[in-house]
């Protein structure tokens, strides 16, 4: 067997079982809605999903340990978290004040100042330095382990945006249980998890440029908590009425600063780590 | 190397690291204790408080007792400068696999005080309060204390340590009891209002968020600066070791 079908077979077995497991929502929205409980140990679970699928799939392929990219590599990529850490706040940021603009609202609530901006920027990460583990559970699986499988077999550029659709609809079960238990209504579900779609798809690509430049999945895990530390603390940094999950009236332009994010990555990936591999070769 | 010495803590540590995972359920167990076989009265908020306190206690012990067993000699000294890591990547797997406890620590009273938190909406109970930054708050002051501890164990001893640890705690003592006698009203209130209104008036919202950020920031810049205090202290503190 080539390489490549061993890779492609590892790969469908990871993709297999990550789906398979994703699913779980869907069976027991039931149980789920009756019982807040349940409902959090079942989200807690699935949040681990993709880490359980990589630890399985190389133990059934017998791939081994290899290449986890669990090593800090703190040394000269310290820049790199600061990034991982910065972009998504910056992002976040960008999006509620957009929304702020065009909708002609206050950005900033009457009761919130600088102080309380600077003190959220602190708390959030604080609260990313010991939280980080939590990201494990979903990074392991998506970029220390899928998206390598992906880099070999389409290349870089292939694999960024296809690497995005597939976390993409890994979330989308979540959203029809969501449904199905008349949590919200179908049309919130498309819409909701289109739009969640172009999101993961941007930010995807930045969180798989810092994992190939870092050699690490940490900063990826960090971006990927920072995210949705900003995301929950942006209504007490922007005041409840602007927070990023409410101030959703005009969606699209809540996007930009992802999609710019998405773009430069993208770019990134695709012509600096292949100059770099160039360099090495050379 | 590096895997090596990682290893050897894990063989030295086991049980502690396991207890770390489930400290989390250690803490509900001990509030269950306190409330039910106690029969003790009170709000639910302060047991559970004081369950997540016992629960985090063996962090500081192992802090303070157990993290240099077997390596505060001198043969262990000069055989770990003379590896390929050297005695700088001996103290960097110390520092980085306490914050990992804590880490972890943290996490695991998260997970328990969220499902705990689901349990009472479950059973109609809605103003449940959440405790996670409890236990954030516990695991920062735990981080400042090894990051001031550890280079003064590294430099002075095991003994001397002790000697100063035991200092310092009868003068935060007697500092508290002090504040305590000085502001006997303002107790009078925390014990009337009850305890979650004391937090409150503690830290309002506006000033928790900036200090205890600013704080944890600085905690963490401590944290680094120790590691390289104590790289400094460490070969001048294998004088002072047992052979």
């Amino acid at each position: 067997m080539t390489n490549k079908r061993e890779k492609g077979k590892r790969l469908l077995i990871y993709l297999a079982l990550v789906f398979i497991t994703a699913s779980t929502p869907i069976f027991l929205w039931k149980p789920m809605k009756q019982s807040t409980a349940f409902s959090f140990i079942v989200g807690i679970t699935w949040c681990c999903f993709p880490a359980i699928a990589n630890l399985i799939t190389r133990r059934a392929t017998n791939e081994g340990w290899r290449d986890m990219k669990l090593h800090l590599r703190l040394k000269g990529n310290f820049i790199w978290y600061l990034i991982a850490f910065f972009i998504p706040v910056v992002a976040v940021s960008f999006s509620v004040v957009l929304s702020g603009l065009v909708n002609h609202e206050r950005i900033l609530a009457d009761n919130v100042g600088m102080s309380d901006l600077f003190g959220v920027l602190l708390m959030v990460l604080s609260q990313v330095v010991m939280f980080s583990f939590v990201g494990v559970g979903e990074e392991l699986g998506w970029r220390a382990y899928m998206n390598q499988k992906l880099e070999l077999l389409f290349g870089n550029r292939i694999a960024c945006l296809l690497g995005g659709i597939i976390w993409a609809l890994w979330h989308i079960p979540n959203d029809i249980a969501g449904g199905l238990a008349g949590e919200v209504s179908w049309h919130e579900v498309f819409v909701g998890s289109f739009e969640r779609s172009v999101l993961l798809i941007c930010f995807g690509v930045l969180l798989m440029y810092l994992t190939n430049k870092t050699d690490s999945v940490w900063p990826a895990v960090v971006g990927h908590i920072t995210y949705n530390t900003s995301i929950a603390m942006s209504g007490q940094a922007f005041g409840e009425a602007n927070a990023f999950a409410t101030s959703r009236e005009i969606h699209w332009i809540m996007f930009i600063p992802f999609v710019v994010i998405g773009i430069i990555s993208f770019i990134l990936i695709s012509h600096f780590m292949i100059w770099e591999t160039d360099k090495e070769c050379r | 190397m590096m895997r090596g010495l990682l290893y050897k803590e894990w063989k030295q540590n086991k049980f502690f690291f396991i207890f770390i995972v489930f400290c989390g359920l250690v803490a509900y167990i001990l509030t269950f204790f306190l409330k039910y076989v106690g029969k003790l009265d009170g709000e639910d908020t302060v047991f559970r408080f004081i369950g997540i306190v016992l629960a985090t206690m063996p962090t500081l012990v192992y802090t303070e007792m157990e993290i240099f067993r077997g390596d505060d000699r001198k043969l262990w000294a000069y055989f770990i400068t003379s590896t390929s890591e050297g005695y700088k990547g001996f103290l960097r797997i110390k520092y980085e696999m306490f914050f990992a406890i804590l880490v972890i620590q943290c996490f695991s009273i998260e997970i328990f005080d969220e499902l705990y938190i689901c349990m009472a909406v479950d059973h109609g109970i809605e103003e449940a309060m959440s405790l996670g930054g409890v236990a954030m708050a516990i695991a920062f002051f735990q981080m400042l204390l090894f990051a001031l501890e550890i280079p003064i164990f590294l430099l002075f001893g095991k003994k001397k340590t002790e000697q100063i640890g035991m200092i310092v705690s009868i003068l935060f003592f007697f500092i508290i009891v002090l504040f305590f006698f000085l502001n006997v009203d303002y107790l009078v209130n925390i014990t009337d209002g009850g305890f979650e209104t004391f937090l409150e008036k503690l830290f309002t919202e506006k000033v928790k968020t900036l200090v205890m950020g600013i704080g944890n920031i600085l905690i963490l810049c401590t944290y680094y600066l120790s590691y390289k205090l104590s790289c400094r202290f460490y070969l001048k503190g294998v004088e002072h070791y047992d052979k």
